[in-house]
């Protein structure tokens, strides 16, 4: 009983107690984060569990069915469009994080070290107010800036120069997913910057570095988990999107998001949608696993 | 001095608001250790990180080995710098920081892994180059930042608080090894401390800056004995200052008429009888009188009472404000009489004449 009270002893700055109040005290923490872990299993896990359940379930006669039926799997997973809408999706969706990590890197290099604090804050502001307003409103007035009788083409006619057919194709494309992921992408790059040991620029000059060995060996390197976790978040945001492909592509070619809900809306395949949602989670968490082994801290045995 | 290798020329550091380095000169041999102290804020951490490039002066010159620097940017001085946060890289091991430098110029893989690895030795962290930074000790850690900095075999090695974030014993022990390695590379260590027992223990000559400015430059042993003003001698632990007006010069010695009563200060500054002058008295050199004895023959006697205490291991402090309202620090060995030194505590105290000094006026 001693020996087991020691540690306790040494560590209590609370007044004494009987072991039932410390143990309470102890559970207290746990207790108000229930509310959130609750919210969590109700939202997230039961329903991602359903998801997976009703990949097996059958539709007969326009309604769910429960069952066990690898078909729908099989179905889909062999099918020419799901094949090509992921080919498609994974490329959009790479060329976006590409470009959206080109395109905030500097950027975020300028507001993390260059910056005074006054200007940083201004700036880091200036990104996060983005992010609160609303996604598919800033979509919707790329449709009308792009559109054949848009801003662009009414400035473009009013030159003398001929239309641009903006609309429908990657550009347009991207130009949406960058507006969803570039504020992002460069606040998390931002942060990863700011919150790097800034000595180690200094030591790295003091030694011999010049600037682009500072900042391909020292940098870049030591804000390897930012970097991973700003390129998994572009790539989740824009595999994933539906209102860029919807309104700047007109859903041509499809990706795997407007794949789900055509599925669904020709026939109620719910089973069916179900496969390739769960197959595009499946693909998401695979690329987070992986840049998460890729960008760990070093670790020797 | 022969040339020196080191030259700086009215070199200036004025950030807005603050004037951290004011026209300063120093000349530092090749070869020499010399170490920059004062309290922060005096400039010379600045000092180091403008020799090193880090900051750009506002005015002035840096010339090393003849060669003014002031314009060559950091990366191609060669004058490496040993920081108080170590700056290792964390993503790379412990060989992999030592090679660091060695990369950076373009060496071969194996001529890097080589001379990292003798420098590893050399240091005594051999067969720890696989290792993480982060599996090392603060001492490790020390010595892996200091085989990083000479590992290019520079001709100097910038220090800056090296050994401020250890605890005394390895700070002890990390000091013999600099001092064994100034002794083997013969290159100039220009080394930055607020420590007096470090520079002393290590230094050929140390400068002593206040303000931006240098207060007093020489061998530590000069500087301890003859300080030439109040700050320098405070700084040396020569807190307790008194003045008073010459009365006459007799035998080597100044004759003033101070508060305390008449004093007597080694007649080592020109003065005109009349004027008034200042000396000071080192902590370790007061001595408190025995109750009822009287000061030996030829030495002041100086009574006040005790307003503090501080005990620091071996020796105690003891802060005493005389009648006339001046502070006296005295410094001695534990005599394990504290008890009967509590504040307010009647005392009398005295020191020999020859150990005080008459500061210089300015």
């Amino acid at each position: 009983m001693t020996e087991a009270s020691l540690p306790e002893i040494s560590a209590a700055s609370s007044p004494p107690g009987g072991r039932g109040t410390r143990r309470a005290r102890a559970a207290l923490p746990l207790l108000l984060g229930l509310p959130v872990a609750l919210w969590q299993v109700a939202f997230f896990v039961l329903p991602l569990a359903f998801l997976v359940v009703v990949t097996f379930w059958k539709v007969r006669n326009f309604r769910l069915a429960p069952a066990f039926d690898l078909a729908n799997w099989e179905k889909v997973l062999t099918s020419t469009p799901f094949q090509r809408a992921l080919v498609y999706t994974a490329e959009v969706a790479l060329v976006a994080t590409v470009l959206s990590m080109l395109l905030a890197f500097p950027a975020a290099h300028a507001i993390a070290l260059r910056l005074s604090a006054r200007a940083r804050g201004r700036w880091i502001a200036f990104l996060i107010i983005p992010v609160f307003s609303s996604y598919i409103l800033k979509v919707y007035a790329w449709q009308v800036v792009l559109s054949p009788g848009g801003l662009v083409n009414t400035g473009l006619a009013l030159l003398g120069l001929p239309a641009a057919d903006l609309l429908g194709g990657t550009l347009s494309l991207n130009i949406g997913l960058l507006t969803l992921t570039l504020p992002v992408v460069t606040l998390i790059l931002t942060f990863a910057l700011m919150g790097m040991d800034h000595s180690l620029i200094e030591a790295a000059r003091n030694l011999g570095a010049s600037k682009v060995q500072v900042l391909t060996q020292v940098t870049l390197p030591a804000i390897k988990p930012g970097l991973g976790l700003a390129g998994v978040t572009a790539f989740l945001l824009s595999f994933g999107d539906y209102a860029s492909p919807v309104f700047l592509t007109g859903s041509n070619p499809p990706t795997l998001a407007i794949l789900i809900v055509d599925t669904v809306k020709s026939g109620s395949q719910w089973p069916r949608a179900s496969v390739i949602g769960v197959s595009m989670l499946a693909i998401l968490a695979l690329a987070f696993v992986l840049v998460q082994a890729l960008t760990q801290k070093r670790k020797t045995r | 001095m022969t040339e020196p290798y080191v030259r700086l020329e009215a070199l200036d550091m004025a950030y807005p608001g603050h004037h951290a380095v004011k026209s300063l000169n120093l000349d530092i041999a090749a070869g020499e250790f010399i170490a920059l102290m004062g309290p922060s804020g005096c400039g010379k951490s600045t000092t180091l990180r403008m020799i090193a490039g880090l900051d750009k002066p506002t005015g002035g010159r840096i010339l090393i080995g003849g060669r003014d620097m002031t314009e060559v940017p950091a990366e191609e001085r060669g004058t490496p710098m040993v920081w108080q946060s170590l700056a290792l890289f964390p993503f790379l091991s412990v060989e992999d920081n030592v090679a660091f430098p060695l990369k950076m110029r373009g060496e071969s893989p194996n001529a890097r892994r080589r001379l990292a690895n003798d420098w590893l030795d050399r240091v005594g962290l051999g067969g720890m180059g696989k290792r993480d930074i982060s599996q090392l000790s603060g001492g490790q850690r020390q010595r892996v930042a200091i085989a990083r900095a000479l590992v290019t075999q520079p001709s100097i090695l910038l220090l800056d608080e090296p050994l401020s974030a250890l605890d005394a014993h390895l700070r002890v022990h990390l000091q013999t090894e600099l001092a064994r390695l100034h002794r083997e590379l013969k290159i100039t260590f220009i080394y930055v401390t607020h420590s007096q027992s470090e520079a002393f223990a290590l230094a050929d000559r140390v400068v002593v800056m206040a303000d931006g400015i240098v207060q007093q430059a020489g061998p530590p042993r000069d500087v301890y004995r003859a300080p030439v003003n109040a700050f320098v001698a405070g700084f040396m632990g020569m807190n307790t200052r008194l003045e008073g007006t010459v009365t006459g010069r007799a035998d080597g010695m100044i004759w003033l008429d101070c508060a305390e009563g008449r004093m007597a200060v080694p007649d080592t500054v020109p003065v005109a009888v009349g004027a008034v002058q200042s000396f000071v008295i080192g902590a370790d050199r007061l001595r408190l009188l025995a109750e009822g004895m009287a000061a030996p023959v030829g030495q002041p006697q100086v009574s006040g009472k005790v307003v503090g205490m501080e005990f620091v291991g071996s020796t105690q402090t003891i802060f005493i404000e005389s009648d006339t309202g001046r502070d006296f620090r005295l410094q001695r060995l534990d005599l394990g009489d504290d008890a009967t030194l509590t504040p307010g505590t009647p005392v009398t105290l005295t020191w020999d004449p020859r150990h005080a000094w008459a500061l210089p006026n300015t």
